[in-house]
């Protein structure tokens, strides 16, 4: 089944503004987390987006891989995605961004 | 955009210790006591990343000490020499003896040393017999932090990964390490450098975390030191399967093995795992920590294809379990639980309540076997030496504490030899005189690292990326490098592995050009790392043509003393690697030189 999903992109590097990239996922099936489905888009559509990933207890134990999804935020790792229904996923916090979904200091 | 440039930060410290877990803060500890200048380099956070931090913070010593300690239920039968020899055995004579003598003597004296901090820090500790403790994994985080806050001679730098040590001559004097936020390198010149970066974890089904990409084995192994013992992966049977945002929770092992009311285990088709089970073995998991490595090799006589982690599905069954010894152990486990994690159905940051919730809908618990820890690291002597001066090693990084099995806690080895790592560097560090940087060879690992950003025809949205090698790699470890090897599958996946190496990852170069949290950049960085532990993980595996502790080959069942009883050692040969023989401290406990049928009979004659 394919799914939307829009990403937040801001690299300070580019000097562009931040924009949101479409994406039209392929997911064999759901549920999935919402890290899954990153590295989905990562491996299969965009290996240039970024999202905490160096150091990832996987456990919801480390809480650094906080994004918002929906505008909610949730820890990737633990969170699933169920329904196909377009999402959108941003930045835990808007003013601290280092790079696309990831920000300083969490 | 045009060329990148990475900016450059010099560093200088008498000790440079990579990592940020328990292996680095208790190396850092140590020589910030005896006064040395230390910087801690660390991947992730301190106390936030690394393998302790989801452990299930378990941790053991002998039971003599832990009574004299203050513990009246401690077995006091579990002495210092009756720990020796269970880890000897249990490594099937792997262990350097000196080393396990350095284990047994120090073990009491740093478990007690952190646990203590965590009391005074008002964290819950609770013994646990035999001769152990546990404590939350968010208490061994936050001990680790509080220890380095402690000295102001511990500088710290976070979230920067260390990429390749930096060797002058004969000698180590350095490193270099990209900071992952901003793109900058710390440029680092120490007098001695401590390894402490935990371990390589390459398979698709995963209970570890990220971290363990063994980039601390593979910048060893490029600056000339050897690994030793590569074959040997802890698996751990009985981590979930699902639900899926559970899926690598170790919460069902745990049960399992905490010896609440204990669920029937069957294999898809029904069979039940443990039917066919030697009963006195069986036994002995119940009495020893031989727990995982028994139920490992009946589960895996059970699987039908063969051994990749995570592929083939176990379920505990817990509809014959009598209703009240099911109830009596949740409330055991939640008290337990709330105890140490306060909340409710929590462990760790993890909400248990679904696995309860599938137990009340009449649902087995659905498992796999996944990897926990790596017995195999860097070669290092009593001292926490590597075989390259100024380098010392420590924790899952290093190896020749367990050697075949880890039958003991691998919290506690990390408080052990970080502690002496840090002590026996600083004291080098101390006496030797300060080197220069080889300006030449930091050149060559710079570049190194900024080609991966160059224009490439691999980068970018083609036919393949860092994450789709990625997927190659790990299908290759399962393959290759699981559960149950034969000479075939070991030898195509090492083929594979070269492969992928030469012709796929040494030309990839990344599509993202950006400075600020490049994650095709640290996947490249860390992809690297593991395919070259990979491929010194499957020559040992190769070699050992006989069953050993974890390694179980289909096509060598026996365990061969009369041949096996040497370690693999891994080094660079010009540019390839090669393996040599070598045998092992075995000071104190002389193994007997017989060819034992298989695991089974080994364990029999061993421990009864
Ligand atoms: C699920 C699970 C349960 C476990 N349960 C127990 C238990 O109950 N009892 C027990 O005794 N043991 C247990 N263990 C084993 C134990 O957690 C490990 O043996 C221990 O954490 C190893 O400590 P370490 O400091 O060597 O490495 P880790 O704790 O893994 O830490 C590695 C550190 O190095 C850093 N690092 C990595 N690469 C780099 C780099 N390139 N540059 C800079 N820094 C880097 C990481 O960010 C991290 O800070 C468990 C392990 C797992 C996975
Ligand atoms: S990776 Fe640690 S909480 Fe998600």
């Amino acid at each position: 089944m394919f799914m939307i999903v829009e990403v937040f992109r801001y690299d300070p590097d580019a000097g562009k503004e931040p924009y949101y990239e479409r994406y039209t996922v392929h997911v064999p099936a759901l549920p999935i987390t919402v890290k899954e489905l990153l590295e989905t888009i990562a491996k299969n559509y965009d290996p240039s987006i970024s999202f905490f990933q160096h150091s990832c207890c996987n456990h919801a134990t480390c809480k650094r891989c906080y994004v918002k999804v929906g505008g909610k935020a949730v820890l990737a790792c633990n969170t699933l995605v169920e329904s196909k229904d377009q999402i959108r996923i941003d930045p835990v916090s808007h003013d601290n961004v280092v790079k696309d979904l990831v920000v300083k200091d969490l | 955009m045009g060329q990148r440039v990475n900016e450059e930060i010099p560093l200088k410290t008498d000790l440079l210790v990579i990592g940020g877990s328990g292996a680095a803060s208790n190396a850092a500890v140590a020589a910030a006591k005896s006064g040395v200048d230390v910087l801690l380099v660390s991947k992730g956070k301190v106390g936030k990343s690394g393998n302790a931090i989801i452990s299930t913070s378990t941790l053991s010593i002998d039971g003599e000490t832990a009574y004299q300690l203050g513990e009246k239920k401690a077995d006091r039968s579990l002495t210092k020499n009756a720990l020796f020899q269970t880890i000897v055995k249990a490594s099937f004579y792997l262990s350097e003896q000196c080393l396990v003598q350095d284990f047994v003597e120090d073990c009491g004296k740093r478990v007690h040393e952190f646990l203590s901090l965590a009391r005074a820090m008002g964290k819950r500790v609770r013994f646990l017999a035999p001769s152990g403790w546990i404590t939350a994994n968010t208490t061994v985080g936050a001990v680790i932090r509080e220890q380095i806050r402690r000295y102001p001679n511990i500088k710290i730098i976070e979230d920067a990964m260390v990429i390749d040590l930096i060797r002058s001559g004969d000698r180590v004097n350095g490193a270099l390490a990209l900071d992952l936020y901003n793109g900058k390198f710390h440029v680092i010149h120490a007098k001695a450098v401590i390894i402490a970066s935990g371990g390589f974890q390459p398979y698709s089904f995963k209970c570890t975390s990220s971290d363990s990409t063994g980039d601390g084995m593979a910048m060893a192994l490029r600056a000339g030191a050897e690994l030793a013992d590569m074959e040997f992966q802890l698996f751990l049977p009985g981590v979930a399967l699902s639900p899926p945002h559970l899926k690598g929770s170790i919460y069902p092992f745990v049960w399992f093995a905490a010896r609440l009311a204990q669920p029937a285990i069957n294999t898809s088709s029904g069979k039940s795992v443990l039917e066919s089970a030697d009963k006195n073995i069986v036994s002995l998991g119940k009495n020893a920590k031989l727990w995982k490595l028994i139920n490992l090799y009946y589960w895996t006589k059970e699987m039908e294809c063969e051994g990749r982690p995570g592929s083939e599905e176990f379920y505990f069954d817990f509809s014959s379990v009598k209703r009240l010894s099911y109830l009596k152990s949740l409330l055991k486990m939640n008290l337990l639980l709330k105890m140490l994690y306060k909340g409710k159905w929590r462990f760790g940051g993890e909400n248990i309540r679904p696995f309860h919730d599938m137990i009340k809908q009449g649902k087995p618990w659905q498992v796999g076997i996944s990897s926990e820890y790596c017995m195999g690291g860097i070669l290092v002597d009593e001292h926490m030496k590597t075989t390259l001066e100024g380098l010392y090693a420590c924790g899952e990084a290093a190896s020749g504490l367990y050697g075949a099995f880890r039958v003991e806690s691998g919290l506690s080895e990390m408080l052990v030899q970080g502690y002496r790592a840090g002590a026996e560097a600083s004291k080098y560090a101390k006496e030797s005189q300060e080197s220069k940087l080889d300006s030449a060879y930091l050149d060559k690992i710079k570049e190194q690292v900024s080609e991966l950003v160059k224009d490439n025809l691999h980068s970018g949205r083609s036919s393949y990326n860092v994450y789709k090698l990625w997927d190659e790699l790990r299908y290759v470890a399962d393959t290759g490098l699981g559960l149950v090897r034969n000479e075939s599958d070991s030898g195509s996946a090492l083929s594979r592995v070269r492969h992928i190496g030469e012709e796929k990852i040494s030309g990839l170069r990344v599509s993202d050009r950006s400075r600020h949290y490049n994650s095709e950049l640290l996947n490249l960085l860390q992809l690297k790392n593991v395919c070259l532990c990979l491929q010194a993980s499957l020559m040992c595996s190769m070699a050992r043509k006989e069953s050993r502790g974890t390694h179980l080959r289909s096509d060598h069942v026996r365990v061969y003393n009369a041949d096996f009883l040497h370690r693999h050692v891994i080094s660079f040969k010009g540019s390839s690697l090669s393996l040599r023989k070598r045998s092992p401290d075995l000071r104190f406990m002389e193994p007997s030189r017989e060819v034992y049928k298989n695991i089974e009979e080994y364990l029999k004659k061993e421990f009864f």
